[in-house]
């Protein structure tokens, strides 16, 4: 399905923390949600993916709600995440 | 509720004789992980069932405030585990699906970045068409790159 995609107003201001590179990963994320076949459920939902970086693992987390009203997914939370350091990322993909 | 204060008696134990964590500690260790493993898999259960509201439903905020709780609870709790396990692995031990914990914990330590006070906030912004369509955002990265 195709769909506009919209941030609430709070949930900007954490995405403009975000390294760009994470950045770009969750717009990449919810163009890809876009574009998929799925339809979205009718409550809000989760998406949840990590990003490898040189030195940590970073776990993305977005909260979402799809208005069906206005054929938007909208973005409600994301959280600044913490990185997994490297020492520990090799036990987590070991 | 878990075991571990059983872990850390057996693990004091052997250590005060060997200097090493006893045979029994292994297990117990293990056991611990795969039962952190299934509370989080019981607690990802009660939310696709029951913790995912509506966001125009005036308990949704409520509701996810609730979940926010069990996982904020249950990452006590593994985190307890996990520095035991850490442990073990870091004195040459093996301790199996400790891998698959560190990973659950950095995926619910991720979540709870989002608190309850922001997923109102969000609900809040969403109902009352406080939005701001991605095309603005592409832009700002846009010109955060050329810069």
């Amino acid at each position: 399905m195709s769909c506009a995609i919209a941030f609430a107003a709070d949930s900007r201001v954490d995405f403009a923390e975000l390294d760009v590179t994470l950045q770009e990963s969750v717009l990449d994320e919810l163009d890809h949600l876009c574009e998929s076949s799925v339809p979205f459920p009718a409550r809000t939902f989760i998406r949840d993916f990590t990003q490898d970086q040189a030195d940590a693992r970073h776990c993305l987390f977005l909260r979402l709600a799809y208005d069906a009203d206005i054929n938007t997914l909208l973005v409600l939370g994301i959280p600044i995440t913490p990185a997994v350091p490297a020492e520990r990322k090799r036990v987590a993909v070991s | 509720m878990t075991a571990i204060p059983l872990f850390d008696a057996l693990a004091r134990r052997q250590s005060e004789t060997t200097g090493k964590a006893d045979a029994d500690a292994i297990p117990l260790a293990e056991r611990l992980v795969e039962a952190s493993l299934s509370d989080l898999r019981r607690i990802d259960d009660y939310e696709q069932e029951f913790g995912l509201p509506d966001f125009r439903s005036p308990s949704a905020a409520e509701i996810m405030s609730s979940v926010y709780r069990l996982y904020e609870q249950w990452a006590g709790e593994a985190e307890q585990i996990l520095r035991r396990v850490r442990r073990l692995i870091a004195g040459g031990r093996s301790i199996s699906s400790a891998a698959a914990l560190e990973d659950a914990f950095g995926r619910v330590q991720a979540r709870l970045g989002l608190t309850p006070e922001k997923i109102a906030r969000g609900i809040e912004d969403a109902r009352q068409g406080r939005t701001v369509p991605v095309q603005a955002i592409r832009d700002e990265l846009r010109d955060r790159l050329r810069r």
